[in-house]
């Protein structure tokens, strides 16, 4: 054999190799249908006994998810739950601190996600995930000798919308890779590859996403139009990972301020304000645009009123 | 640029082609990457000593219901035993018990449990089910079942005769050989 067939045949069997020895992402049978989304999701509020901050770091997983820019998956953190592990109607978090074995869960399991999915549509009934309580110990700041809950959850979650483990090596630095360690973040982090896969479910854009605030209006026409006379609101939206005073207040173009409509202080989770386009004395205001100012974030936005 | 490529190397001189040809055999080793050493991962060793029955069988039925609240979904999955390597008694059936499985077109998914097939062959490494003493769940989720195709062991693509030995020389150095 000559040697240039020897060097192809190398060359071939090396771009063979690498180019088989990942994916990028592997997928479940399913997936949310868009009309589910935002998927709710709840904490038992019994959360674990090992550390605080579990809550917030689990809010934090589901974000790193949703930030994700060219993929319209969403979700809404609805707040603690009584609820445990079951087929209920509720997509849940949760530890279970013993009685782990009774399920067939082995125990250097550190969590597991559960899909429930219609085998004829593929689409995801519930999803939920259990935190391993009864044989590790959890740590919400990355302890070198127990569980990251940030760390296992985002990749949890991964499973939650829909994607299935990696488990060839080369995949190690990917959230989605089957096998975790003591102390680890690095999973906190999505990949390239991680991000790739959300987009392969769930393509295109989700609309704006800045900060911690999100805004939707219930429109008759399309964009931030509120025709009164069909009795439209606006619903202004916001997101807290924390207790925290928040100002929300409708101005006029000119800076005139029409109506206070939030000053309050609200606890961690998602929560609605709505405007009905009247001013603090109760009449309704004028056609036009109004702007809505937060402050908590420097971003300014217009709400068109039509009559 | 790739055909430049083939002139280059057939003007090299032999000394200089046995050179490029041993860098890029180096190549291969060097840049694939090494297996990752994991902290949970069990190994052999592990899978081997906190299991109380490892067999090769074949899967002879699985068949899945709710449990009594309808509030999940269980498996049972009928193993017919062809050898027993490590356990307490002879048996000719195991049954294994776990969470999962479809009932009409409902599915629950179990992500990481191991799926089975009807007529497959497998070495499982087995621990008595806490509620169902009688029956088994797989040790270490999916990492307690090996599939078994055409004579070997499909994830070590070791011949089923030398995977089942490596396993008897761990439950002999730590068992002393008690079966």
């Amino acid at each position: 054999m000559s040697f240039g067939k020897r060097l192809a045949g190398i060359v071939t069997i090396f771009l063979g190799i690498v180019c088989n020895y990942s994916f990028a992402f592997k997928l479940l049978p399913c997936k949310w249908a868009r009309s589910d989304i935002p998927v709710d999701y709840y904490i038992n509020y019994y959360g674990t006994p090992d550390c605080s901050g579990e809550n917030a770091a689990i809010i934090s997983s589901f974000n790193s998810w949703e930030n994700v820019s060219g993929q319209y998956m969403d979700f809404t953190y609805k707040g603690p739950s009584s609820e445990t592990y079951a087929l209920d109607g509720t997509n849940l978090c949760v530890w279970i601190e013993s009685g782990w074995n009774l399920y067939g869960f082995s125990s250097n399991a550190i969590a597991i996600a559960t899909v429930w999915y219609n085998e004829s549509t593929n689409e995801i009934i519930e999803a939920d995930i259990t935190f391993n309580g009864e044989h590790f110990e959890w740590s919400s700041s990355g302890e070198s000798n127990k569980m990251d809950v940030q760390n296992i959850a985002t990749h949890e979650i991964g499973h939650f919308l829909g994607l299935d483990d990696l488990k060839d090596s080369s995949d190690s630095e990917a959230t989605m890779f089957w096998i975790a360690g003591w102390g680890e973040t690095k999973k906190r982090t999505l990949s390239p590859n991680d991000q790739d896969g959300i987009r392969a479910l769930y393509p295109g854009s989700s609309g704006p996403k800045t900060g911690e605030f999100i805004m939707e209006a219930k429109v008759s026409l399309i964009n931030n139009l509120i025709d009164l006379s069909k009795g439209d609101t606006c619903s202004i939206g916001f997101r807290l990972f924390e207790s925290k005073r928040i100002k929300i207040n409708i101005y006029t173009i000119d800076g005139e301020l029409v109506k206070d409509l939030a000053d309050d202080v609200y606890g961690e989770g998602d929560h609605w304000v709505f405007w009905s386009g009247k001013n603090d004395a109760g009449n309704k205001v004028g056609a036009g645009i109004y702007l809505v100012k937060l402050n908590f974030t420097d971003k300014i936005y217009k709400i068109a009123l039509v009559k | 640029m790739f055909v430049g490529f083939f002139e280059y190397i057939r003007g090299l001189r032999v000394k200089k082609k046995r050179v490029l040809l041993i860098s890029l055999l180096g190549m291969i080793f060097f840049v694939l990457p090494l297996s990752a050493t994991v902290l949970l991962k069990m190994s052999m060793e592990e899978l081997t000593t906190s299991s109380e029955e490892i067999v090769q069988g074949k899967v002879k039925e699985i068949t899945s219901q709710w449990n009594e609240k309808k509030t999940l979904i269980f498996s049972e999955i009928k193993i017919e035993v062809k050898e027993r390597i490590k356990g307490e008694k002879e048996k000719k059936e195991i049954v294994i018990r776990q969470l999962g499985g479809k009932v009409g077109d409902l599915r629950l998914k179990v992500i990481g449990m191991p799926v089975f097939q009807e007529e497959e062959e497998v070495i499982l490494f087995l621990k008595k089910d806490e509620k169902q003493l009688n029956k088994f769940y797989v040790t270490g989720l999916s990492e307690g079942k090996f599939a078994i195709k055409k004579e070997k062991v499909e994830r070590k693509n070791m011949p089923v005769r030398q995977f089942i030995g490596n396993i008897k020389h761990i439950i002999k150095k730590f068992d002393g050989g008690k079966k």
